[in-house]
């Protein structure tokens, strides 16, 4: 079983990146986190086969979430997603291992980050 | 008082279009329809007179706002009248229409499109200028037309306590759905004298 985290303070947002990602992998299990900071709590505790972040959000901001998830965990496949593509989020994505995609996301777009991150179906 | 040359506005204009035009894609793909934009307006206001430049005969606002900093400072926003407001969020949730408010998954709903919409230009802004804008969360409400710039900032942009402001409006059409709104931009005073700067940088880049 697929298990993907996706951390975005909007429930639209994280509805948006589910949807698009069962067009994929239908039987993907999907754990919303509506923070940072509560996501990091869930990666301690739980194996996941990928981590969406969003950038811009109360407490933790994507970047900040990254980092301090690299220091126990430098291989889990991560992908910021945000409407905030200025090239130095991408740049300070790439810095961390993640790739940043923009907002919003397409069903073309979500297959190649699964297939970056393995999860072909 | 706020002036640019000519070279700096035409550079000014250009740059906003790359923006909204990453803007309207972005809102074609999430409603699924054509969406039309408008030339750009330009021009150098009171930020009294905002409401009247935007008004379309709906007494209501319906503002999608983040404040950006760093680079420059200013107010970014995504205006609709109440009802097309209404109209879009019912689309997007594929709900009933007419909706009867604005609740709270309505405008949460609208926040993300907002948040979507503004990043998408700044974003397409900040790198054509080559700096950073760091933006605040976006904040959607519904106000009265004659008072909902002073009241619908962060903190974070600028000082709405300044009678001047540069306004860069565009409107966005979304063919077949019959909703139209604006994007607004707004720049402190203060931050004139960068963006001139950072204007004639771009400007020098392309002739290079």
């Amino acid at each position: 079983m697929t298990t993907i985290l996706v951390i975005d303070d909007s429930s639209t947002a994280r509805k948006w990146i589910a949807r698009e990602v069962r067009k994929h992998l239908p039987q993907a299990e999907i754990v919303e986190s509506p923070s940072g900071d509560a996501g990091l709590v869930l990666v301690k505790s739980t194996t996941f086969d990928l981590v969406t972040v969003d950038f811009n959000m109360p407490g933790l901001n994507g970047i900040e979430f990254i980092q301090q998830l690299r220091a126990f965990n430098p291989s889990i496949p991560v992908a910021m997603i945000t409407a905030n593509t200025q090239q130095t989020n991408i740049d300070r994505a790439r810095a961390l291992k993640a790739e940043l995609y923009g907002k919003p996301l397409t069903e073309a777009v979500v297959g190649e980050l699964l297939r970056k991150a393995g999860l072909s179906p | 008082v706020i002036s640019l040359d000519e070279d700096a506005r035409d550079a000014l204009v250009e740059i906003f279009n790359l923006g909204v035009s990453k803007s309207a894609v972005a809102l074609s793909q999430m409603v699924g329809a054509e969406v039309r934009l408008s030339t750009p307006d330009f021009e150098v206001i009171r930020i009294d007179q905002i409401a009247e430049k935007i008004a379309q005969g709906g007494d209501l606002a319906c503002v999608v706002r983040e404040d950006f900093r760093d680079g420059l400072d200013g107010g970014a926003m995504l205006v609709f009248t109440e009802q097309e407001g209404l109209r879009l969020v019912a689309r997007l949730l594929d709900s009933p229409f007419p909706l009867p408010k604005l609740a709270e998954a309505e405008a949460e709903a609208l926040s993300e499109v907002g948040n979507i919409i503004l990043n998408a230009c700044l974003a397409q802004i900040a790198d054509a200028l080559q700096i950073y804008l760091e933006t605040s969360l976006p904040v959607c409400q519904v106000v009265g037309m004659a008072k909902w710039i002073p009241s619908a900032g962060s903190g974070m942009g600028p000082n709405m306590g300044t009678s001047e402001a540069i306004l860069l409006k565009v409107n966005l059409n979304v063919e077949e759905r019959g909703i139209m709104g604006y994007l607004i931009f707004l720049l402190d005073v203060r931050s004139t004298v960068k963006l001139k700067s950072l204007l004639a940088a771009f400007v020098q880049r392309l002739g290079a």
